[in-house]
């Protein structure tokens, strides 16, 4: 069923087609919480509270066809502060399966400078990295989501990929 | 290690595993979004019908001169709710109290036919026409039922006959649905009305219009665009303070059939979207693209003609793009097409048209019309987005 059906009727109040929507994007969803917690916890904890925010305010959502960057949003938003509540455990990264390393191009060695590396990117930049990297998202889609000029995220890209090297080079 | 060492990050974000409780999670998840959706829907729903309230004191004071909106779809309603016995009222609360359950269930699916009715029927509701018999209940199920409309207290479903529902059972149902509204607003009242507010207050101390203005100005442009009035519509209003700007949202609706949205600034009153949604058209058989391309001069000129003639903008724009999707040769998108009128300074004015019934569906006003497109980039389910200029005429 197209997207913009389910989310016309997931505006309406249809439940079903709300979890239908989200069982659709549930990968994208985890995963990408995932990426910026780095802990299963705080990133069932972000899909959850995501969800929930997300289905008080659809009837906010002015087009059914902005569904995935307006959902994006509100997820980012939930694991930023999913790692704010959990400072503590922002340190203990989970990249640790060793299934992860049989396919890899990179070495779980340089996989987890990668990762740590992001880790200690501040806000926006981490968003920056990841939105553009991992989801090759364009900057002016980027300055969307961030609802930034598209300028400022030019600049803030630029620092980041400079903060990002320094951070690599320093491992 | 070396910065310009390439890694994919497909292959990075496929080494995530998924957690077994995932779709655990998410089912409760829904499940928890749609109660809180719920609660916030009743909470909307109380301002509609306390209004009434006061309006229906009012007419009957004699003083409707002074009143800025003149009539409000459900004063007949409102004077059903009144008349019901307390202890009716009394019982509908008890078993919301008891449910926890807080979504009603279909025992299936309205047939398309029950589905147009349902939206006749609403109608006529709220213009007087009620049902001869209440909605019959019962604590559990119950199979000797098994040809009666009968709603379930222990579980909030509705179980409906195999055979098609007539008018008194669907009116029986709509009867239903607003007694237990009405119970739930008298309970939230208080708590929505200090929330209301605090948002007039805070439109107020921006200064601009006030919400019956907004009103009015719904009802106006309900019969601009789309030639209708209004009776026998629910109608629906709030102040939104949540964004940027701060703004009034006007809603006439056909409970699952029909609803008309509109939002203005709450500075100027100045429209700055309208949206159409018809439930006939999520059921609409796509039409190729070809349709489109052979009707797309035609649409555009309807779509001028909207702008110009019936929401008064200036044909200033520079540029003019249409913009649909596709998937497999067919539309996505129930069969429609946005026309943009992208102006010098980068704003845009969007019109929405259904190509298959050749009608005016929506407007918006874009603020930075790259911005908007560049919010739309991905093509998932919905099919391919494309984006065309259309050669200039006029």
């Amino acid at each position: 069923m197209e997207l913009e059906i389910l989310v016309r009727r997931a505006k309406r109040g249809d439940q079903d087609a709300f979890l239908e929507l989200m069982l659709d994007c549930k990968e994208y969803l985890y995963r990408t919480a995932f990426l910026y917690t780095r802990n299963q916890d705080m990133a069932c904890d972000a899909v959850q509270e995501c969800i929930i925010k997300s289905m008080e305010s659809i009837d906010k959502l002015r087009k059914p066809e902005f569904f995935r960057s307006w959902i994006t949003r509100i997820l980012i938003n939930c694991a930023l502060g999913e790692l704010r509540k959990n400072k503590k455990y922002a340190g203990e990264p989970e990249w640790d399966g060793t299934e992860m390393a049989a396919e890899s191009t990179l070495s779980q060695e340089e996989k987890m400078d990668l990762y740590q590396a992001i880790d200690r990117l501040g806000y926006p930049y981490k968003v920056i990295i990841i939105q553009k990297y991992f989801f090759d998202y364009k900057l002016q889609e980027i300055a969307s989501l961030l609802r930034m000029p598209l300028g400022t995220v030019k600049v803030y890209h630029a620092r980041a990929k400079k903060q990002l090297k320094n951070y690599l080079e320093a491992e | 290690m070396n910065t310009k060492q390439p890694f994919d990050p497909k292959e990075i974000m496929d080494t995530i595993e998924l957690p077994d409780k995932l779709d655990r999670l998410i089912l409760e998840s829904v499940e928890k979004g749609y109660e809180s959706m719920q609660k916030k829907k009743k909470m909307k729903k109380v301002s509609l019908i306390k209004r009434a309230a006061v309006i229906t004191g009012i007419i009957a004071a004699g003083c409707l001169i002074s009143v800025p909106v003149k009539a409000l779809v459900s004063s007949f309603v409102q004077e059903r709710m009144e008349m019901t016995p307390k202890e009716e009222l009394n019982e509908v609360e008890s078993v919301l109290d008891t449910q926890t359950a807080e979504s009603d269930s279909y025992s299936r699916a309205l047939t398309a036919g029950e589905r147009t009715r349902y939206g006749e029927l609403f109608k006529a509701y709220n213009q007087g026409i009620f049902p001869e018999k209440e909605l019959r209940q019962e604590k559990s199920a119950n199979e000797a039922q098994s040809d009666t409309l009968y709603y379930i207290q222990e579980n909030s479903t509705f179980v409906l006959p195999q055979r098609e529902l007539t008018d008194e059972e669907l009116l029986q149902i709509i009867d239903f649905e607003y007694k237990r509204d009405y119970v739930l607003q008298q309970r939230n009242t208080q708590e929505y009305e200090e929330q209301r507010e605090k948002k007039q207050e805070e439109i107020a101390a921006a200064g601009g219009i006030t919400e019956e203005e907004a009103v009015n100005l719904g009802r106006e442009w309900l019969s601009k665009l789309y030639g209708l009035t209004g009776e026998g519509m629910e109608l629906d209003h709030y102040a939104d303070t949540d964004g940027e700007t701060f703004t009034y949202q006007v809603n006439f609706s056909i409970r699952s059939t029909e609803y008309y949205y509109f939002s203005f600034d709450s500075r100027n009153g100045e429209l700055l979207h309208s949206i159409k949604s018809i439930a006939a058209d999520l059921d609409a058989k796509p039409a190729s693209v070809a349709v489109l391309e052979e009707k797309k001069e035609a649409l555009c000129r309807m779509a001028k003609d909207f702008l110009t003639n019936r929401l008064g903008k200036e044909a200033d724009y520079k540029q003019v793009v249409y913009s649909y999707r596709e998937k497999d040769g067919l539309l996505g998108m129930g069969n429609h097409v946005f026309f943009y009128f992208i102006r010098e300074d980068g704003s845009a004015y969007e019109i929405k048209m259904n190509v298959v019934e050749e009608t005016f569906s929506d407007f918006c006003k874009i603020a930075d019309y790259q911005a908007d497109k560049g919010t739309d980039g991905q093509s998932g389910n919905a099919g391919k987005r494309v984006c065309i200029d259309m050669p200039q005429s006029n």
